[in-house]
């Protein structure tokens, strides 16, 4: 059996694993370097509980090859902020209580962050579209929209 | 129906080239035993799904070669683009193209627009892809490339079938062409899905030149409606110079939904899909229509 050597960045760490090119990053992720905040969902690009920040874009973990995230940044939504010094979203999705089950948060996190990178003022309707590949099964959309706007209304510090 | 595995149980080799030139060497050595992969959203849940069990997957996202949009009298899209950047490319203000901008749009999940590439979409050979329908009515080429040559083919000749395309084991689409589109034309795209962002039930794209009243040409193409995204030629030629009334668009309609050849298996039914081609046309004729005449 064939295996690949691989390293990448997570969240400022860098991280080696070798793996199989059939090892999807969300494997690698979850069962070599124990980065549960990356959920594993429907597996094929449906539900975007994987969703990490690759390279600076947002991507499904369980669509992308562990072998083709090799020599690339991964920031997932430890990696946004921490419980002493969360990230304004974070601080945002917690006020607005935009958080029922979680399962769907940490992915949440991931597009609005690269979302608010790209376009810091995002309204509604753009915060509504970055997080189109993205299911809540709780119906919580308005608060998460909600918290993603009061983030994006305001300059981070 | 196929299952999601969850997995992908076969093992295969992985190449990452950093060229065309790497690309199409692996690929002769390979091409028959191999599968290309650029964002994988489709092949990889197809291979979770055991539909393919490729020996060697070639990853072509790095090669910047394949990463253009370049060109005035023939717009030339490289293959590699992901569709986010082909649809900013499109902005609605480029009227025109406003079917191709619509028809990515309408996938909607912004990681897939991040990984999924517009060669990918047409390659996959998807009678659903939902960038066909809108290149086809722009009569769009595409190019592909072997250690043996290149070929550009019409894109209404590359689907051979479903999931089928005329492809060759160790061809490469590198390029897709559009020719400029004449003054006073414009284009919309048309979806029926079960869900937003969901794969495509039925999908329909129109471009219109328009000169007043009179509707100069108009190119109708759909997806999800036949075994490969199809042009419906003879709807189409009963609007080539033609002033436009209600009458004669309704008229039309009901050749389009004579024209497809839906598939008699799976979810939806054939009247239904009939019944949706003539609705999507006429939306989609009128939108088109609208904006090819500033908005009149």
């Amino acid at each position: 059996m064939m295996t690949y050597s691989i390293e990448t960045n997570v969240n400022g760490r860098p991280r080696a694993a070798e793996v199989t090119a059939r090892d999807t990053l969300l494997d690698v992720l979850r069962d070599h370097w124990d980065v549960f905040e990356v959920k594993n969902g429907c597996e094929q690009g449906d539900c975007g509980v994987c969703t990490v920040i690759l390279s600076g874009k947002a991507v499904n973990a369980c669509l992308t090859l562990a072998v083709q995230a090799n020599g690339k940044d991964v920031v997932t939504a430890k990696g946004i902020g921490s419980p002493k010094e969360p990230h304004l979203l974070q601080t945002k999705f917690v006020e607005h209580g935009a958080i029922q089950c979680g399962f769907c948060t940490p992915g949440m996190l991931t597009s609005a962050k690269v979302l608010l990178d790209q376009n810091p003022k995002a309204n509604r309707q753009e915060i509504r579209e970055a997080i189109a590949g993205n299911l809540c099964r709780c119906t919580g959309y308005k608060k998460i929209v909600d918290a993603i706007e009061a983030a994006a209304a305001k300059p981070e510090s | 129906m196929e299952m999601n595995t969850r997995i992908i149980s076969h093992e295969f080799e992985y190449f990452a080239p950093n060229s065309i030139q790497e690309t199409l060497i692996l690929l002769d050595q390979h091409g028959s035993e191999a599968k290309i992969i650029a964002g994988g959203t489709d092949l990889v849940s197809q291979m979770k799904m055991g539909k393919h069990t490729p020996a060697y997957i070639i990853d072509i996202k790095r090669i910047k070669e394949l990463q253009y949009i370049a060109g005035d009298m023939v717009l030339k899209i490289g293959a590699g683009n992901n569709l986010r950047g082909v649809m900013n490319f499109f902005l609605p203000a480029s009227v025109p193209y406003a079917g191709l901008y619509e028809s990515i749009r309408s996938i909607g999940k912004t990681q897939v627009l991040n990984m999924a590439t517009i060669g990918g979409n047409l390659c996959n050979g998807s009678p659903k892809a939902d960038t066909a329908p809108p290149l086809l009515t722009y009569d769009a080429r595409i190019k592909l490339v072997s250690l043996k040559g290149e070929r550009i083919l019409a894109l209404k000749d590359f689907h051979s079938g479903p999931n089928r395309t005329i492809m060759e084991a160790n061809e490469l689409m590198t390029e897709i062409q559009l020719d400029k589109l004449p003054k006073g034309t414009s284009s919309a795209f048309e979806k029926k899905a079960r869900v937003g962002a969901d794969i495509s039930k039925i999908t329909c794209a129109v471009t219109v030149v328009r000169d007043g009243d009179v509707c100069r040409s108009c190119r109708i193409a759909l997806g999800a409606a036949a075994p490969v995204p199809m042009r419906a030629f003879q709807a189409e030629s009963m609007l080539t110079g033609k002033i436009m009334n209600d009458a004669l668009t309704e008229e039309t309609s009901q050749q389009v939904a004579q024209e497809i050849n839906p598939p008699t298996v799976g979810r939806t039914h054939p009247e239904y899909r009939r019944h949706l081609a003539a609705v999507m046309f006429k939306d989609g004729f009128r939108r088109a229509w609208q904006q090819a005449g500033g908005g009149k």
